[in-house]
């Protein structure tokens, strides 16, 4: 049936025509991305990610706004009309519906039906794809030259389009006429791996250490061509050719700052060095934790992972490990280093990792391992993380029985019956084999029980007798304090005010931090009731091990506390003190002055009161020109350190002090003055007599009466 | 009948007639407009027989008493309202804008009173206290227009301390849809800001404390998004720093005393250290001063200092002559701090302490103006209150800590502080300098100074100003003057420059001086009411007839368009 294969051609063609068109308009958006993204990234330093959100809304605009990949049959068949004269016009014939045919149709219908199998696709389907093709050709080329081009965009654009980044900008050269051309080459040092890089205009940006060339040609022959760097020191030009018209000096530059061309005698603007300082690397360790135990049954392997970042390159990295072993006075240490198995090639960041076998350091239970991670970056800079410490519970120092049979025993008998709990739940585990299941059940019951009485002993201690579950986070404040319900509440609003007696909360030994251990040694001990009474007894353990070490933890608190209680001193004779024979001993005296005024800023405030005074047409007496130009002083050396933001006010005040006619600029005082105001920072609150009326003679007549003796 | 009704009934059935004709007439083209024409123009030709009267915007006088026009009046509308009353004001300036409407006086008793009660209304924002007060004697009625939009009110200490906060709170009343943002600047750093919502008047408070020394101005500026609808000026003085002379007189060698007196040598303070190291055996430090000579809480040596910090038992140790020596100097406006110390004992016979009944580790304790903070003290105890007593430091249960009371011209305060240090260890200096600055400013000997300042204030360029003292002076009887410059004025006592005082430009101030006028004339007006029928609370809408000509043109309009539409056809 030709209608039907015809059909089909049909609808392949309508496909394939409106993919490729869809294709030609994606290639069209990113064209235009390109170029635009390439643009804005070179002139105004937008971020590359940009270019996403450019492509998102030119192929959106695009999809939506163009017919040509809306295909329709009708579309297909005119195209096939155009392209094939052998369908005698008649290709419309094939989308119509057989049974509405006429006689005529069917027949050329019929004719055309042969012509249909070798038909090729026409070359119009991909006309668009093609066209856009080479668009996106020339986008990429001129993006090319684009990315070649230095822009230089007027600070004033860039401040009315407020773009990110544009800040940084500074003014072009050219302050001075003579100066036909400058060429500043920084050569950045080696460590920085950064390349040579080129600049016409004065205004530096510079690694720490680079070497800077200026090459400073002028129009006609200059006689002296100089820098004056921070307002003190003098950078002398050198003259290449006989002409004098090209100059040359190279520095190094290590320190930020600010300088300014002279040039027989003409002063330029002023303009800033900045400093890209290098970094020392940065270590972050990720595990384990500052403060690691490792209870019984753990693992005794420890893995350190971490992550390193240089702005320059990680040369090297290790970790420094120390083990402490041993108790008392008997206490040694053993130091290691160990390397991580990365190779540092100077990468800029790395995630390297450790696994130290503890016991392969011969650590044994109560030793502990101190370590700490240090790295070097490739200019020679270290940097070493804190330190960081792993030990390994004893479980026999927790058992020993040293606390009581050494003399001072503090501790009530219900101290010793955790460890108790501890031996009959080992002696269970290790029994378990050889009983029944019903046995092991009761067994591991009735120390549930016992461990219950043990933590509602202590629970005591912290005013709760009760049998409630204890909740584990110790929360101080109680919860629902700014419940609304208790808005009206008038006892929790007295709370807060009234003054309270009885406490029974306050009224134990404990203090504060205690309670909070003990609250947390209670929850131990109830996951270890929990687990034992629901036969899970090997679970139990760790909690039971926990308890015990909160406890001892305690216990070793009270010991403290004893032993500085213990101490007497004498008894004092209060007849005898202060009877000794002092006549030979001299009263000390001693006569001093402040040298120098601490308020320091006491100019700098004075020159901002000045300033304010300078609007208008007065002009500064001799005095206030002294104080402007130590304020000038203090600007210049602020602004040697941070160029970026003192440089305008040395500008300003420069131009200030330079005024002769009167008519200051507002704008210079304003930011001079918003300058000296950072430099200033808050002053502190000093006392100072509370101010009154002299007194009058009638006043005082009255309060002369008012005295009892008078009357 | 009457005339007008007449008219109106032939009208109608003349306009019944027209309309008919125009309605059944065969070509029906244009039918609306026709009829539309019909209508007005016998609308128009009834209205030129019969005036029509349409009611006028302002208000319409009864009883027309003369008028005087003041500064924010709209002399135009008055003109129209009060066609037939004279128009004066007391303003050459607004005279001369006007020229024709207005009638310039100098005095308002050269207003005619057609009535003989020589009264008179008032329009426009009124008058200044000045004026008021020349105006004694006379009556007016007074309608007041609605405040102005902007600054209506506005408070500040010119004169700040060294390292005080410049506290400015004032009032902004904003009538417009949008919000309005106030900003400080000062020193070309804008300070602080705050906004005023749309339609409200809301209260506002600025803090900073000052960067310079000396005079410098201050601005507010009004901002609506980009536009600056105001931008006030405010002056600020810091004050010298004055340091003291202070005395200490120590127990024994603490902690306490040697940060106080570190922490006021290195300020410059002149201070006496006299501590207790054993029987009869005395430590002595003079700090930035010189050695005065003689023993040291002698009744000579004494004199000069303005404030005495002791220890209570060194003060309860002092005997004979020194001790009288103390009461006398600070009956006669010395200042005296008592250090007390657990003991509970009591000196000069006024205070008790007792201690506190919980033990905290740290204690919230009020400096004002500052918040609560904590104090880290191991003897806590409190002092009780006294008659007439003026607690300085408090905690937020409300207990003393520092309580004063007078004694002669002099202040006695008793401290139960004794760690104060720990601020300044733990970092916290804001703290301490707080806590002192409090404690010394409050009993330290007061400065005795003649301070001059401007009335009105703020003083504006050509305003009438009279320069008052602390002493107090009837600002009535005082000398006034016209200062014709704006900026900072030095206002002299004699031949020496005593104070610094700022004359505002003109205009400055705007809307607070406005709101001023507005309700001092309000009350001027309300306190002594016009004794006659009050014109403006009477009158009601005043109505005009529409003029004639312009029924006329409409009916020739109606008629050319209806003659011309038959010719068309």
């Amino acid at each position: 049936m030709p209608e039907n294969k015809g059909r089909k051609l049909i609808a392949t063609l309508k496909k394939r025509w409106s993919g490729y068109n869809l294709a030609a308009l994606m290639l069209i958006s990113l064209s235009m991305t390109l170029v635009l993204s390439v643009f804005f990234n070179r002139a105004l330093s937008l971020p590359v990610w940009y270019a996403i959100l450019f492509f998102g809304i030119f192929a959106s605009f695009l999809v939506a706004v163009s017919k040509s990949w809306r295909i329709r049959d009708k579309d297909v068949s005119r195209l096939l009309n155009c392209t094939f004269p052998g369908l005698e016009e008649s290709a419309g014939l094939l989308l119509k519906p057989r049974d509405s045919l006429n006689l005529l149709e069917k027949l050329q219908l019929k004719k055309i039906g042969g012509q249909l199998d070798g038909l090729k696709a026409p070359a119009e389907l991909t006309r668009l794809l093609k066209a856009s093709a080479i668009i996106l050709a020339g986008a990429v080329l001129l993006s090319l030259v684009m990315l070649k081009i230095d822009y230089h965009i007027s600070p004033e654009t860039a401040a009315a389009l407020n773009l990110p980044g544009v800040s940084k900008m500074a003014k072009p050269a050219a302050a001075i006429p003579e100066i036909a051309s400058l060429d500043i080459i920084i050569t950045p040092p080696d460590y920085t791996r950064k390349p040579v890089h080129q600049q016409d205009k004065f205004a530096l940006l510079a690694e720490e250490g680079s070497q800077v060339t200026w090459k400073i040609s002028t129009n006609g022959p200059v006689k002296n061509l100089h820098f004056i760097l921070n307002g003190n020191q003098v950078i002398q030009l050198k003259p290449v050719n006989g002409d004098k018209t090209e100059w040359v000096t190279s520095r190094m530059v290590s320190a930020p700052g600010f300088y300014q061309v002279s040039c027989d005698g003409r002063l330029s603007d002023l303009y800033k060095i900045e400093v890209v300082k290098d970094l020392p690397p940065a270590i972050r360790i990720t595990t384990p934790a500052q403060y690691t135990y490792i209870e019984p049954g753990e693992s005794h392997k420890l893995n350190i992972r971490l992550s390193l970042t240089d702005d320059y390159g990680v040369s090297s990295a290790s970790i420094s490990a120390t083990v402490a072993s041993g108790k008392g006075e008997s206490v040694s240490f053993k130091e290691q280093n160990m390397a991580f198995a990365t190779a540092f090639t100077n990468g800029t960041q790395y995630h390297p990792e450790k696994q130290i076998d503890l016991d392969q350091l011969k650590m044994q239970p109560g030793d502990e391992l101190y370590f700490f991670v240090k790295a070097m970056d490739n200019h020679g800079q270290e940097s070493r993380t804190d330190v960081y410490l792993v030990s390994i519970q004893d479980t026999a120092a927790l058992m020993s029985m040293e606390g009581i049979a050494n003399g001072v025993n503090k501790v009530p008998e219900y101290f010793r019956s955790q460890r108790q709990i501890i031996i009959d739940t080992e002696k269970l585990l290790k029994d378990k084999p050889a009983i029944t299941a019903e046995t092991f059940n009761n067994r591991s019951n009735n120390i549930g029980i016992d461990q219950k009485l043990l933590r509602l002993r202590y629970s005591k201690f912290l005013g709760a007798e009760s049998e409630d579950e204890p909740d584990g986070t110790p929360d101080e404040h109680g919860e629902g304090a700014d419940d609304p319900a208790d808005f009206n509440n008038e006892a929790k609003l007295m709370d807060q005010y009234a003054h309270k007696h009885d406490n029974a909360e306050d009224a134990t030994f404990l203090d504060p931090a205690q309670k909070v251990q003990m609250r947390d040694m209670l929850s131990e001990m109830w996951g270890a009731e929990m687990r034992l009474r629901t036969f899970r007894t090997a679970e139990a353990l760790p909690y039971e091990y926990r308890a015990l070490r909160k406890l001892k933890e305690l216990q070793q608190q009270s010991r403290v506390y004893v032993a500085k209680t213990t101490y007497k001193t004498p008894a004092l004779k209060p007849e005898k003190r202060l009877t000794g024979e002092l006549d030979k001993i001299t009263d000390p005296f001693a006569l001093r002055k402040l040298q120098q005024e601490k308020e320091s800023y006491i100019s700098l405030k004075t020159a901002a009161s000045i300033l304010d005074g300078l609007t208008g047409d007065a002009r500064p007496g001799a005095a206030d020109l002294a104080i402007l130009r130590e304020a000038n002083l203090e600007l210049n050396k602020r602004a040697a350190g941070q160029p970026s933001v003192y440089l305008p006010a040395v500008s300003s005040m420069r131009r200030i002090l330079a005024n002769t006619s009167g008519n200051v600029n507002i704008k210079d005082v304003r930011t001079a003055q918003a300058a000296l105001r950072k430099i200033i920072g808050a002053s502190a609150k000093l006392p100072t007599a509370e101010k009154t009326a002299p007194a009058t003679s009638l006043a005082d007549q009255y309060f002369k009466n008012l005295q009892p003796g008078n009357r | 009948m009457n005339w007008h009704v007449i008219i109106i009934i032939l009208s109608l059935a003349l306009l019944a007639f027209v309309l008919w004709r125009e309605i059944v007439r065969v070509n029906r083209l244009r039918l609306a407009w026709r009829v539309a024409a019909s209508v007005i123009a016998v609308a128009s030709l009834t209205f030129m027989a019969v005036p029509l009267l349409v009611p006028q915007g302002g208000p319409m006088i009864a009883s027309a008493k003369p008028v005087l026009a003041t500064d924010g009046a709209n002399i135009d509308s008055l003109y129209r309202t009060y066609q037939r009353t004279p128009i004066y004001t007391l303003d050459r300036e607004l005279a001369n804008e006007h020229p024709g409407k207005l009638t310039y006086i100098s005095d308002p008793s050269m207003i005619p009173s057609p009535a003989g009660d020589k009264s008179f209304q008032v329009a426009g924002n009124g008058f200044t206290a000045d004026e008021l007060r020349e105006l004694k004697g006379s009556t007016f009625t007074y309608t007041p227009p609605g405040f102005p939009q902007g600054i209506i009110s506005a408070h500040w200490t010119q004169k700040v301390q060294f390292g005080e906060n410049l506290i400015l709170s004032g009032k902004y009343r904003n009538l417009s849809d949008r919000p309005v943002k106030l900003i400080l600047e000062g020193l070309g750093t804008n300070l602080d800001s705050v906004t005023v919502t749309p339609r409200l008047t809301s209260n506002f408070v600025f803090r900073n404390t000052p960067s310079h020394a000396g005079r410098a101005v201050y601005l507010v500026h009004a901002v609506d998004g980009k536009d600056t609808l105001s931008t006030e000026k405010v002056p600020v003085e810091v004050l010298k720093h004055d340091p003291l002379k202070v005395l200490i007189l120590a127990a024994a060698p603490g902690f306490e005393n040697k940060f106080l007196k570190n922490w006021l040598y290195e300020h410059g303070y002149a201070i006496a250290v006299r501590t207790t190291i054993s029987k009869n055996k005395y430590g002595t430090e003079y700090l930035n001063m010189e050695n005065p000579g003689g023993e040291l809480p002698g009744a000579s040596s004494l004199a000069g200092f303005s404030l005495v910090i002791a220890d209570i038992d060194e003060l309860n140790a002092l005997e004979g002559s020194a001790a009288s020596g103390l009461k006398s100097l600070v009956n006669k406006g010395m200042g005296l701090i008592i250090r007390a110390d657990s003991s509970g004992k009591s000196a000069f016979g006024a205070f008790k302490t007792y201690p506190s009944a919980e033990v905290l580790k740290a204690y919230p304790v009020r400096v004002p103006p500052e918040k609560a903070m904590l104090l880290e003290t191991e003897h806590p105890y409190f002092v009780h209150r006294l008659p007439g007593d003026q607690p300085l430091v408090t905690d937020t249960k409300d207990r003393t800590w520092v309580n004063s009371v007078l004694y002669g011209r002099g202040k006695v305060a008793l401290s139960t502080i004794g760690d104060s240090y720990k601020w300044q260890l733990s970092g916290n200096t804001a703290a301490y300098d707080g806590f002192w600055s409090l404690l010394v400013a409050k009993a330290a000997k007061k400065d005795e100074t003649t301070e001059l300042f401007l009335q009105p204030s703020p003083a504006v360029a050509g305003e009438r100003v009279v320069m008052l003292s602390n002493a107090g002076e009837d600002a009535a009887t005082a000398p006034a003057s016209w200062s014709l410059h704006s900026g900072w004025m030095p206002l002299k006592s004699g031949n020496l420059i005593q104070d610094w005082a700022y004359i505002y430009p003109r205009g400055s101030w705007k809307a607070l001086k406005t709101t001023e006028t507005i309700k001092n004339t309000t009350f001027f007006a309300q306190v002594r009411p016009d004794s006659g029928s009050d014109g403006l609370k009477t009158a009601g809408k005043s109505l005009t007839s529409v003029p004639k000509w312009l029924f006329f043109a409409l009916f020739l309009l109606c008629s050319a368009f209806l003659w011309l539409e038959t010719k068309l056809l």
